[in-house]
């Protein structure tokens, strides 16, 4: 019989992706930093009350969805991201990832709410379309046209 | 390309069903092929993202079992403050309940006490009038106590002791029978006549 998944097992697994996400969402590290602390404090108590509800990454995105939308609300969010991502990274991949995350934040929020679901958070069409309360049929196209505009920012042409 | 054809490279890119035949006809042009390209760099370049957490959130230094043992109550007997508050606690408890029990059962009668035997008192800081000692006797009153309308007189002299003259009573205190009082003017009327020249009362 398999242990159950504790709150330390789900932070192991996730903490990293649901930062980044936070962190791209936000625009802010120091924002994700609370944020992502926001939302395993919550996996904690989540987990005293049953765990998790459903997909298990799915559920812990929810949560950090949930906090971005409240942090929105709230005008969290402000800080610049040209300074505040320009950060030693992996060689050859640093110069696009940092202009990948200037331009994530020209992108609408939906639109790139959905598609760090997808790339960042690894979930389905199905999933995202819950979360975000739309159609599949309306993730899948927010997916196309966000990527697109990211083709069209980056300057990417082979 | 159209939009449409570059959806469909979008969703084969994350693994969703589509049209097979319609992928393959995009595929096979040199724009659906860089639309691919691009797609699967921008995927690359989101994937090397290099961003990390600067620390260990709080929550997971409160796991779940430490979280669960920071409230319950078995572990804090031990400590002698539990002792000294719950202590405390009985002693307000007791204190309450027999304000509520006094209150609730009142002392019969024959706990109450019962008026002495005779004695005598001294009245000092008054002059008496001429007859009339300066020493009196206390007596328990004939008969069983019963609500009848006694009067009690208080007398004042602000114009302090003199002989040749008796004080005159300027103000008094009467207490009677609330039947009496509230049957009407008759009833209420002065149980006792207006003092005489000495002041006293009849």
């Amino acid at each position: 019989m398999a242990a159950p998944t504790t709150a330390n097992d789900l932070f192991a697994r996730h903490h990293r992706d649901i930062y980044r996400y936070l962190a791209r969402m936000t625009g802010s590290r120091d924002a994700a930093d609370d944020l992502s602390q926001e939302v395993f404090l919550r996996v904690v108590r989540a987990m005293r009350n049953g765990g998790p509800v459903g997909h298990e990454r799915g559920w812990v995105f929810s949560i950090a969805r949930n906090l971005v939308v409240d942090a929105h609300r709230q005008r969290v969010r402000g800080i610049q991201v040209a300074d505040e991502f320009a950060e030693p990274g992996r060689a050859g991949t640093q110069p696009l990832s940092v202009a990948l995350a200037q331009a994530l934040q020209q992108i609408p929020d939906l639109d790139r709410e959905v598609f760090l679901l997808k790339e960042v958070g690894g979930l389905s069409y199905q999933e995202i379309a819950g979360l975000c309360s739309c159609t599949v049929e309306a993730v899948r196209g927010r997916l196309h046209r966000t990527r697109a505009m990211l083709r069209g920012l980056l300057s990417i042409r082979f | 390309m159209n939009d449409n054809l570059d959806d469909i490279i979008s969703a084969a890119l994350d693994g969703e069903c589509v049209d097979v035949q319609a992928l393959h006809q995009v595929l096979a042009t040199d724009e659906g092929r860089r639309t691919l390209a691009s797609f699967v760099l921008i995927r690359a370049a989101t994937a090397a993202d290099s961003l990390e957490p600067a620390g260990m959130p709080l929550a997971v230094t409160a796991s779940v079992p430490a979280a669960r043992r920071a409230l319950p109550i078995t572990r804090m007997w031990g400590k002698p403050r539990v002792f000294g508050s719950l202590a405390a606690s009985l002693v307000i408890l007791a204190v309450a309940a027999s304000f509520w029990m006094g209150t609730r059962w009142p002392t019969t009668s024959a706990s109450l006490p019962q008026p002495s035997g005779s004695s005598s008192v001294t009245i000092r800081g008054q002059a008496m009038p001429p007859g009339i000692p300066d020493r009196a006797d206390v007596v328990p009153a004939p008969g069983a106590p019963s609500s009848e309308a006694r009067t009690i007189f208080v007398r004042e002299r602000p114009g302090g002791p003199s002989r040749e003259r008796p004080p005159v009573p300027v103000r008094f205190l009467r207490f009677m029978e609330r039947d009496k009082t509230m049957a009407g003017p008759a009833a209420a009327a002065p149980a006792t006549s207006p003092p005489d020249s000495l002041g006293r009362f009849r």
